[in-house]
């Protein structure tokens, strides 16, 4: 324990571990030092609690890793500050299906992906696929067009979101073999099916 | 001779003085007494812990206007001397509560969120942080800050209207096009007039300036 708190700054106090370790060890190290030695951080971050967590979440103009001059950007900022306050589970599902602000459902999201386990996370983020919602991406220096279910399927499928290594998940599949997920059931399916039944009856 | 305890200073038969030490002991530490109690009842008032983060956070939006004020120009007074010492009130961003100058807002956020600045200030993170936030708390809060964006989008007069925004890019276009033609224009005049100049150098260093004859 001493030499964690030698080494590491912005440990989260008087939290549950999660995946065995300290919620802020799920951002990796260098990520976690730029993040504290950022401006945003210093400056808006500090002495946040989750209420007052949402007046910056709310502002958020996109979402991104860190931008061309490997300055952290609000949005990962901000996952930092969620993990060390570790808001309780009721309020992230609130927070993730809001439908007024965008990028907070996108925070509760990536805060989702991180901390739930891995038939949780299928559990909670698969239903976004249906949304379609247009966000901003800043990918180094460019600012790229996106939308929320293309990010969902990015934390889902990928193993780097937001420039930052995400817990590794088990597969779907394995999952569905020990019945701990249902098959899948595509947005799209009932779609499919109606345009079926249509084209039946003429 | 016995000193008498209610002098300070004896004088005995032979001329020598001798000082009561105990006495002055004694009016010393009156004297000292008060000052003392006021010093730690000052300090048992600020360091109970009394500044609530909302106080805190309240303080600090103040202290931060002086770095919202970056990039303008601010008249001071002469007196104030340019020092390499952060002690007391210089030029450059002034906490006044540790009496701290610094130099520029990466150092003085860095001081603001400092346990020793937080400890002067009377603020108690770990009586804060205790404190748990409740859905309903959460709810409310998101509510406000909707109503507070509608606010301020009916203040501004600019509730969304798409077609206003295509009109008004499309004169963005129009404008930028505009601006495009007279550069390429004014730059294609410059080469003419160019390669015009150097025909003519040329022409005249071979020894055929124009058509005209030569001859006089």
């Amino acid at each position: 324990m001493s030499t964690e708190f030698r080494h590491d700054r912005g440990l989260a106090k008087r939290v549950s571990k999660i995946h065995g370790v300290n919620p802020v060890f799920l951002i990796e190290k260098i990520s976690r030092e730029r993040i504290l030695d950022s401006f945003y951080w210093k400056r808006d971050c500090f002495g946040l609690n989750t209420a007052t967590l949402l007046d910056r979440a709310v502002a958020l103009q996109h979402i991104g890793g860190y931008d061309e001059l490997q300055r952290p950007t609000p949005f990962i900022c901000l996952g930092l500050k969620m993990l060390q306050l570790q808001p309780a589970p009721e309020i992230i599902t609130y927070l993730l299906h809001q439908r007024d602000f965008k990028y907070l459902t996108c925070l509760a999201a990536f805060y989702i992906r991180l901390t739930l386990d891995s038939a949780g996370v299928y559990r909670t983020l698969e239903p976004l696929y249906a949304d379609y919602r247009k966000i901003r991406y800043k990918k180094g220096s460019t600012m790229v067009l996106s939308h929320i279910d293309e990010f969902i399927d990015e934390l889902l499928t990928s193993e780097r979101s937001c420039d930052m290594i995400l817990p590794r998940m088990v597969g779907r599949l394995y999952l569905e073999d020990q019945e701990l997920l249902e098959p899948r059931k595509s947005e799209i399916d009932s779609d499919l099916e109606s345009d079926e039944s249509e084209s039946g009856s003429d | 001779m016995e000193p008498n305890p209610d002098q300070k200073v004896t004088v005995n038969s032979y001329g020598r003085t001798s000082w009561n030490k105990e006495a002055y002991a004694q009016e010393a530490l009156s004297r000292r007494k008060p000052a003392i109690e006021a010093d730690s009842e000052a300090k048992a008032e600020v360091n109970a812990g009394t500044v609530t983060s909302h106080q805190l956070m309240q303080l600090r939006e103040q202290v931060l206007e002086q770095v919202n004020l970056i990039n303008t120009t601010t008249i001071i007074s002469n007196q104030i001397a340019a020092s390499n010492s952060k002690r007391g009130k210089g030029v450059g961003f002034y906490c006044d509560v540790c009496d701290l100058t610094f130099k520029d807002d990466y150092q003085f956020i860095t001081h603001l969120n400092h346990p020793a600045h937080l400890k002067n200030v009377g603020f108690d993170e770990d009586v804060e942080s205790q404190k748990e936030v409740s859905l309903q708390e959460v709810k409310d809060r998101l509510a406000m800050l909707k109503r507070n964006l509608a606010l301020k989008r009916e203040a501004d007069g600019k509730e969304f209207d798409l077609s206003d925004r295509i009109k008004k890019r499309r004169e963005f276009d129009l404008k930028e096009e505009e601006k495009r033609r007279v550069r390429r224009r004014a730059v294609k005049l410059r080469k003419r007039a160019e390669t015009a100049s150097a025909d003519s150098d040329i022409a005249q260093m071979m020894g055929f300036g124009g058509f005209l004859s030569t001859k006089t």
